[in-house]
Order: structure tokens, then sequence, then C-alpha cells
């Protein structure tokens, strides 16, 4: 069972040279520096392929598979690039693999997530974990890109140029996602934004 | 510019994190290992060929045929040289014999 805590304010707050000899260290298959890295951005990739897929489980599962991606393909990283940029955009590839397989091999869920508008009762008596719940349906319920331009932008706390670079886009196309991802969850979560 | 929604913002922030679990690096390592084991499994003819080469008796099997053919080929090689010059040199033999017949057969009657 996986425990569910408030959401800190997350930044990719890694001093970019260390880094880069780390990242350097991992691709002359130094197995320390490769470590080093992972225990720096597991939990960002954790989280923000849990945010994806919405399902802590298959969220784990995926985030060790990126990173056993990052081992093999570390010779294909550009310097040029931010190491975070690559790392992002590879966990988003297998997180939409993931949602290819699972529209491949459709099960039904154990509890289905509930309605993100359905009314809510009285405010009160809703606590933290069920809007918890709420808003991971709504934001589940978005169309992949939307939902990886919005989890970035408001989880991981990047700016639009990095995001734009994950997701292979403009900047404008970042925040035109964004603007349509706000629309969808302020209608979907109405009740709870009073 | 990102546009300010404050509201929206907080509201997102109620859906936590989840947290790492305990053996989350070493099941990265150990699925890196078994991929690797998995790759050392599926080698080409020259990774075959480099494992049984260090093998000692294939090894000392590999060199022997390989001395065998190379010795072979130096020998009928020499073997047609040497037959090229034969009826120069065994012109001495008389045609009355049995070897001066050979050799007038061979180079097709000149002498």
């Amino acid at each position: 069972m996986t425990t569910v805590h408030p959401a800190p304010t997350m930044h990719l707050a890694v001093d970019d040279q260390p880094e880069t000899k780390l990242v350097e260290q991992a691709r002359a298959g130094d197995e320390a520096a490769f470590e080093e890295l992972m225990r720096r951005y597991k939990r960002p990739v954790l989280n923000f392929v849990y945010r994806l897929l919405s399902n802590a489980d298959e969220a784990d599962d995926v985030a060790q598979e990126v990173f056993v991606r990052v081992y093999q393909n570390l010779r294909d990283y550009s310097p040029r690039k931010r190491f975070s940029t690559w790392l992002f955009a590879l966990a988003r590839n297998a997180a939409i693999d993931r949602l290819r397989w699972r529209k491949r091999h459709p099960t039904t869920p154990l509890d289905s997530a509930p309605d993100p508008a359905a009314p809510t009762g009285v405010s009160d008596e809703v606590n933290a974990h069920e809007i918890g719940t709420r808003v991971a349906a709504a934001v589940g319920s978005l169309p992949e890109d939307q939902r990886t331009a919005l989890v970035l932008a408001e989880y991981q706390g990047l700016s639009y140029a990095e995001i734009a670079a994950i997701m292979q886009c403009s900047e404008k196309s970042v925040e035109s996602r964004l603007y349509r991802a706000k629309q969808t969850l302020r209608d979907k979560l109405r009740n709870l934004l009073n | 510019m990102r546009e300010p929604d404050e509201q929206l913002h907080a509201l997102l922030k109620k859906w936590g994190e989840i947290e790492l679990k305990a053996n989350f690096e070493s099941n990265v390592l150990r699925r890196i290992r078994f991929a690797q084991d998995g790759q050392a499994e599926r080698v080409g003819l020259p990774q075959l060929l480099r494992h049984w080469l260090r093998q000692p008796a294939v090894a000392v099997a590999v060199v022997m045929v390989a001395s065998a053919t190379i010795g072979s080929s130096v020998g009928i090689l020499s073997a047609r040289g040497t037959a090229t010059i034969a009826p120069s040199e065994l012109q001495f033999l008389g045609s009355g014999t049995l070897a001066g017949g050979y050799v007038r057969a061979s180079t097709g009657g000149e002498r």
C-alpha cells in the first residue's frame, strides 16, 4: 500500500555543474555516479509518472523502468540538453507506453475513480483525501498532452521553455495546452472551487 | 505569461505525492542486471566465437585444424609448381622406360 502525503512544492533544484560531471561519469560506466543521479531524480520521476498514470503501483514499476532506460541509453544523451529534460522526456515516453498497454489490456479497476464533478455534499465533510482523489480523477480525465503539460507546470514547477523541450513542441503550444487543461479542470472541479 | 489562478493551483496541490518504496533503487539495479544477463544470452556470432576460443580444448582444436588446412594447402600449391617443372627436369628418362612414358604422356608427347 502506498502512502499519500500532501504535495510540497517541488523544484528540480540540482546544481548543474556537479550534475554535468555526474552524467559524464555515468556515461563512462561509473555505477556510483548513476546511482547518485537516480537518488536525485527518483522522487520527481516517480511522482511525475504517478500523476500521468493515476496509479501508485504502476507508477513505481514505470519509474523503475525509466531508470533502467536511462542506464541503457546514457550514451545517446547529448550534453547540449539539460539532463532533467532528457530524463523527463524518457519518463513521459515510458508513461505513454504504459497507457497504450492499458488500452490493449483493459481491466476493471478495483475501486472506480469518483466523478470529479459530482456534488460533494457539505463541504466540511469532504476531507482532504477525498479532495485529492477528485483532483486526481479530474487531472486523469485530461488528454495526455494537456495532462503532461499541467503536471510539469503545476507539480514539477517547470518553465514553459523546459516543458516545451520535454514535450518537443513550441512554448505557444505549451501555453495553449495549459489554458485548455485549466479550463477543463475549473469546470470539473467547480464544486471544490466554491 | 502564466495565468495566475491561485485557487486552482491550491486545489491541485491537494493531490498529494506518493512515497518511494524502500527497495526502489535496489529494484532498479536488479532490473538492470537482469536486462544485462538477457543481453548476454542474445549474443551474436562474434561473441560466441570469442567465448568458445577462450576454452583451451577448443582453442587447441582450432589451431590444429587451421595448421592442417594451411599445411595441406601449401603442400598442394607447391606440388602443382613441382609438376610444371617436372617435364624439363625428367627429359633424361628414356622413352622406352615406364617413367619416360609417363613424362611423355603428362607433357603431351613433347619429346
